[in-house]
């Protein structure tokens, strides 16, 4: 029965975890793969560009959410994160920066829209009502305006920031 | 003209088990042995490992770098390596007028590079893809665009990593003209240099801007800079080598003395013998640039600048390496000169301008990952396309990746995913942040997404048209009047956009936007009302171009007091449009109403007339009708105002004239006061026929004082 029927996922750095295949196909690339490829018991899907850790933790969210699905989050996002996501997520999403940006790529690749949506959505939440500064600080950015481009952004934006 | 200069470092005493000598030479001309010598420029860079001690660890094998030539294929070119699987290689070896690998033995040298050293070692190329067979060389391509490059796909530079146990080796490439950037004749060189201080690179061009780059942050630099097709490789960059402390320290010590000069002239005594010993082509070759580094403790740290860098290939297996973390050394000396010993004159050059900056951030992720996850195709080969560095051993304490550019090296489809997440206003601070998120928001995509956002009908708006609206066509209207004659409702009406109204907390000031479109041209306006003015009014910079003076028709008091108003608001600015607004009309068509007590169109014209208003116009709330009316004489009056087509000596007379009128207005408006309030309260009864009576009396009066107010 297809309930039994286990995948095999790689990870970069060769870690591998089985993971029902329901679950699994929440991913549009291991969708794709799997109606291409043959019907092995276990196939082993190779996913050359994440590493164990994001790769653990798209399989966590699958787990959870490909029975409850999860809710579109709308755009733009009104207010935070928190308050539009389920409990789990607000959980899921407890995790570092550099994870959280693995784990958009990691989403990204294997193509789990509700997922990508939902990671995007916490960076964006990150940036909400932050300043210019305060989005160079938090991401690493470097300014690389030159003061004059910079003085000619603030009166861009001016009419918002009188408003 | 050739490029060249020397280099040497002193090694501290340190404990390193090795010596080490690099020499890298970067010529940036033809290389004078070289029979078959391209016209291009050409970049010799050669390091040598001491052969004799062996006491390095393998973590310590040495590194090379040489800095190639763009991927674009030449004609001319021809594949000097002897045997080249790697397509990689061979990409740069089209472009490569000479590169060398030398083999085992000398006679095994291709002929043309008669210069180049041969390599004893058992070295093995580490090209991501696959090593070459039979070559000495571990080499892996590493792409870079150079610097300052405004044409990604003209300019594509390489860097090789060599890597070997023990041997000496050279690589060299020259490159073509064209390929070197901008059109101008310009090969980056770059070199490794590594001394007590910290491992870095320093890239220069021919018109001598140099750039050196302590390692770590160089690569990432690097990466940052460019076309994301051309990268494949990431700095793994942690906190704990021994380099941070010293790091501060690098400055700036990259022009040499003239003792240190002289120390290099031993030192290339040194490399030639070197070279003969390994029974190499004539130093002569390495006409053009030297540097070469000879230290005890410089091999130690030199083997943890290469192992860094192969640590940056994930391809490249070796990790064995304490990451090296360097603070970023910039430097450039726009000197404009053709030749040049950059580094050894100081006087011509200042040559290296270091600013000794702590790079803030450092990369975990190479934007090669881009490539992977979107499917393309690195330049080079698929192979070259590297990512995420792995911590092999214990991660330092600072791996939680706080200062990495984790935004930046997202995918572009992935920022505008975010980007869509992310509120107007912040999309604006999104735009302040640094080039290329800037460069983001302004396409024309996103723009027409934000004007959806704001339920704009706009379907081909384009940036420039909403820059130009959100900055010129904005306009901003204080509606003033009473409590309770309409206006919180009006502004709700009146604002198409409710989903992005603002309301202040503070409760009297409540903004509101809305979008209109007049003349095919988009108006952006803001909504803003004031129930008094007060002090704090006249002292507010909030901009204000309209006002609307509100009042409502069943209210004759509301009326009256617009003259407080409309005081008020020339007693700020004189110069500001003022329409007369009367609400709830829809009570003229109410059966039932007591028709008597309403005001009548013809008062209000009279009250616009008699204090030069702008307009006079009638709308009600409820059936919604004159609001159109409304906003287009908002706008006409915004219009007329910035277009400077506002003729004060049509509307308002001269100048003089004005700020006599307005004294009369101000001296009028008390008396009126007066009189409408003793109007309104002596309607006692509110009988038809007094009604009718007193206000054909007002009438007679308002005319009155018209004629008045004209003739004053």
């Amino acid at each position: 029965m297809s309930e039994t029927k286990q995948v095999e996922l790689t990870s970069k750095d060769k870690v591998s975890f089985k993971v029902d295949r329901d679950v699994i196909l929440m991913s549009g690339l291991v969708k794709d793969m799997l109606e291409e490829g043959d019907e092995d018991e276990t196939p082993i899907i190779p996913i050359p560009n994440v590493d164990s850790k994001p790769l653990q933790k798209v399989i966590e969210y699958c787990q959870y959410h490909h029975k409850e699905p999860a809710q579109e989050i709308e755009k733009p996002l009104k207010g935070k994160i928190e308050d539009v996501i389920c409990d789990w997520d607000k959980k899921f999403l407890e995790i570092d920066q550099s994870l959280l940006i693995e784990l958009i790529m990691a989403a990204n690749y294997l193509n789990i829209k509700d997922l990508l949506d939902l990671t995007c959505a916490k960076v964006a939440s990150m940036i909400k009502g932050k300043s210019p500064e305060q989005i160079r600080e938090m991401f690493g950015i470097e300014n690389d305006f030159t003061p004059e481009e910079e003085a000619k952004i603030r009166e861009e934006n001016k009419w918002c920031e009188e408003a | 003209m050739p490029f060249s200069f020397r280099k040497k470092r002193k090694a501290d005493a340190t404990s390193s088990t090795a010596e080490i000598e690099q020499i890298i030479t970067i010529d940036t001309q033809q290389q004078t042995n070289n029979e078959n010598a391209q016209p291009n420029s050409s970049p010799l860079l050669m390091m040598r490992g001491e052969p004799k001690k062996k006491t390095l660890s393998k973590s310590s094998s040495h590194s090379f770098i040489s800095w190639l030539t763009p991927r674009k294929k030449t004609q001319s070119s021809q594949s000097i390596s002897n045997n080249n699987n790697n397509t990689s290689l061979t990409s740069i070896e089209d472009n490569a007028s000479t590169i060398q690998q030398t083999p085992k033995t000398p006679s095994t040298k291709s002929p043309r590079n008669s210069k180049l050293v041969t390599s004893q070692s058992t070295s093995y190329i580490m090209d991501h893809v696959e090593r070459q067979k039979s070559s000495n060389f571990s080499s892996s391509m590493l792409p870079l665009t150079p610097l300052n490059n405004n044409n990604y796909d003209s300019q594509r530079s390489k860097i090789r990593v060599v890597k070997s146990e023990k041997t000496p080796r050279t690589c060299s490439s020259p490159t073509s003209d064209d390929e070197y950037h901008l059109g101008i004749k310009h090969s980056f060189t770059m070199s490794v240099i590594s001394d007590e201080k910290s491992p870095r690179f320093i890239l220069s061009t021919p018109d001598n801007n140099a750039q050196e780059l302590v390692f770590g942050s160089a690569v990432e630099n690097i990466i940052s800079d460019y076309d994301s097709d051309g990268f494949c490789f990431s700095p793994l960059v942690d906190e704990t080598s021994p380099f941070q402390e010293t790091a501060n320290k690098t400055a700036s010590t990259s022009i040499l003395s003239d003792d240190q000069a002289e120390k290099e002239v031993d030192e290339y005594e040194i490399f030639e013998e070197w070279a003969k010993r390994f029974d190499t082509t004539e130093p002569s070759s390495l006409s053009t640039t030297q540097l070469s580094t000879k230290k005890k403790s410089a091999s130690s740290s030199f083997s943890k600048l290469f192992n860094a860098v192969s640590h940056l290939d994930p391809f490249i297996h070796i990790h064995h390496t304490t990451p090296s973390r360097g603070n970023k050394v910039k430097s450039l000396s726009p000197k404009s000169a053709t030749t040049n010993d950059l580094f050894n004159d100081t006087e011509t050059g200042g040559a290296l301008i270091i600013n000794d900056e702590p790079a803030p951030d450092r990369g975990r992720f190479s934007r090669s990952f881009k490539n992977l996850m979107m499917g393309k195709k690195s330049p080079v080969n698929g192979a070259l396309s590297s990512l995420s560095p792995r911590h092999d051993k214990s991660p330092p304490p600072h791996t939680v990746v706080q200062h990495s550019r984790l935004l930046v090296i997202l995918p572009d489809e992935i920022k505008s995913l975010i980007f869509e997440f992310a509120e107007f206003k912040d999309i604006l601070s999104i735009r302040s942040v640094c080039k290329e998120l800037n460069a983001i928001t302004d396409d024309d995509r996103f723009w027409q997404r934000v004007c959806f956002e704001l339920s704009l009908d706009f379907s081909q708006v384009t940036y420039k048209h909403l820059k130009s609206l959100f900055i010129e066509n904005q306009l901003h209207v204080t509606l003033a009047g009473d409590e309770g004659v309409g206006k919180s409702l009006l502004i709700r009406r009146l604002s198409n956009n409710p989903a992005s109204i603002l309301e202040s907390k503070g409760g009297r000031k409540q903004l509101y936007d809305s979008m209109y479109m007049q003349d095919e041209e988009p108006y952006y306006i803001y909504f803003k009302e004031n129930n008094k003015f007060d002090k704090s009014h006249k002292k507010s910079s909030r901009r204000e171009d309209v006002y609307f003076v509100c009042f409502s028709i069943l209210d004759k008091k509301s009326l009256s007091r617009t003259k407080k108003w409309i005081k008020a608001i020339r007693a700020k600015d004189i110069t500001k449009p003022i329409i007369l607004v009367g609400l709830k009309v829809d009570l003229r068509d109410e059966e039932g109403s007591d028709q008597f007590k309403l005001i009548k169109t013809e008062q209000g014209e009279q009250f616009k007339n008699r204090f030069k208003l702008f307009s006079y116009r009638e709308v009600s709330n409820k059936t919604r009708t004159g609001l159109e009316e409304l906003m287009r004489d908002a706008i006409n009056a915004k219009r007329i105002q910035t277009e400077k087509f506002y003729n004060y000596d049509k509307t308002l007379g001269t100048e003089a004239e004005m700020e006599d009128i307005s004294e009369d207005v101000f001296n009028y408006s008390d008396e009126d006061d007066m009189d409408l309030d003793g109007f309104n309260s002596a309607l006692p009864t509110n009988t038809a026929t007094t009604s009718i009576s007193k206000t054909a009396t007002l009438s007679k009066r308002l005319s009155q004082m018209k004629i008045n107010f004209v003739l004053d």
